[in-house]
């Protein structure tokens, strides 16, 4: 009896914790940012999807230009330079179909706009 | 896609049949100046990737595409060697 009453608790509060972590952090289901191109790689030994498209390495920023998280890889799709801001598709088949023209290649994110202006109101 | 550094390889005889043959690497993701950047992961290898060596990797479904018609359970692999890293100043 009681663990069952434990056992309930316990779920309970597991349960509340995870809902509550996915409001607290909603950015995880976010799967297209605002980033700052800030350079590019270059890789000779590749997965053959990736032959003939670009490499840039993006740094995620809020819509004021803060930093907004670690600096990523995504393909370009949209002839992106150092300095852009730039709107990121962190979702595959996506990123692959802007990419690549078709999906299924192994590609989770790519740049699939360049940004004149962000005109916004909190 | 992110940056990372191998460092070292995982040996494992008992895994799942589609998993023989690959090779599976512990990586430390890097940052944008290769800073460590998060905890060392485990990732299959899809190039030919040793230790030392600076690498990007792919999360999630996107994963296992390298290996297709073989259906790999993974959610990190390692799609690239990098020769060189060019960042504004």
């Amino acid at each position: 009896m009681n663990f069952g009453i434990l056992d309930f608790g316990l779920g309970g509060s597991l349960l509340r914790l995870n809902l509550q972590s996915k409001i607290q952090n909603p950015k995880s289901k976010i799967v297209m940012i605002l980033a700052r191109v800030v350079g590019n790689i270059v890789a000779t030994q590749k997965d053959h999807r990736y032959e003939g498209a670009r490499i840039l390495v993006v740094r995620p920023i809020e819509t004021d230009g803060s930093q907004a998280g670690e600096e990523m890889l995504a393909l370009d799709s949209v002839d992106a330079g150092v300095g852009d801001t730039v709107v990121v598709v962190r979702e595959g088949w996506s990123a692959s179909t802007a990419s690549t023209g078709s999906p299924g290649a192994a590609i989770d994110s790519a740049i699939v706009g360049v940004v004149d202006v962000i005109d916004f109101e909190r | 896609m992110q940056l990372a550094r191998v460092l070292g390889t995982v040996v494992a005889t008992v895994k799942c049949e589609s998993l023989e043959g690959r090779k599976i690497l512990v990586i430390q993701p890097l940052d944008g100046q290769l800073r460590e950047s998060g905890k060392p992961m485990v990732a299959v290898d899809s190039v030919g990737a040793g230790k030392g060596e600076i690498v990007f990797w792919c999360r999630g479904k996107e994963a296992s595409f390298p290996f297709m018609p073989s259906e790999v359970p993974t959610d990190c692999t390692i799609v690239g060697i990098v020769d060189s890293v060019n960042m504004e100043q």
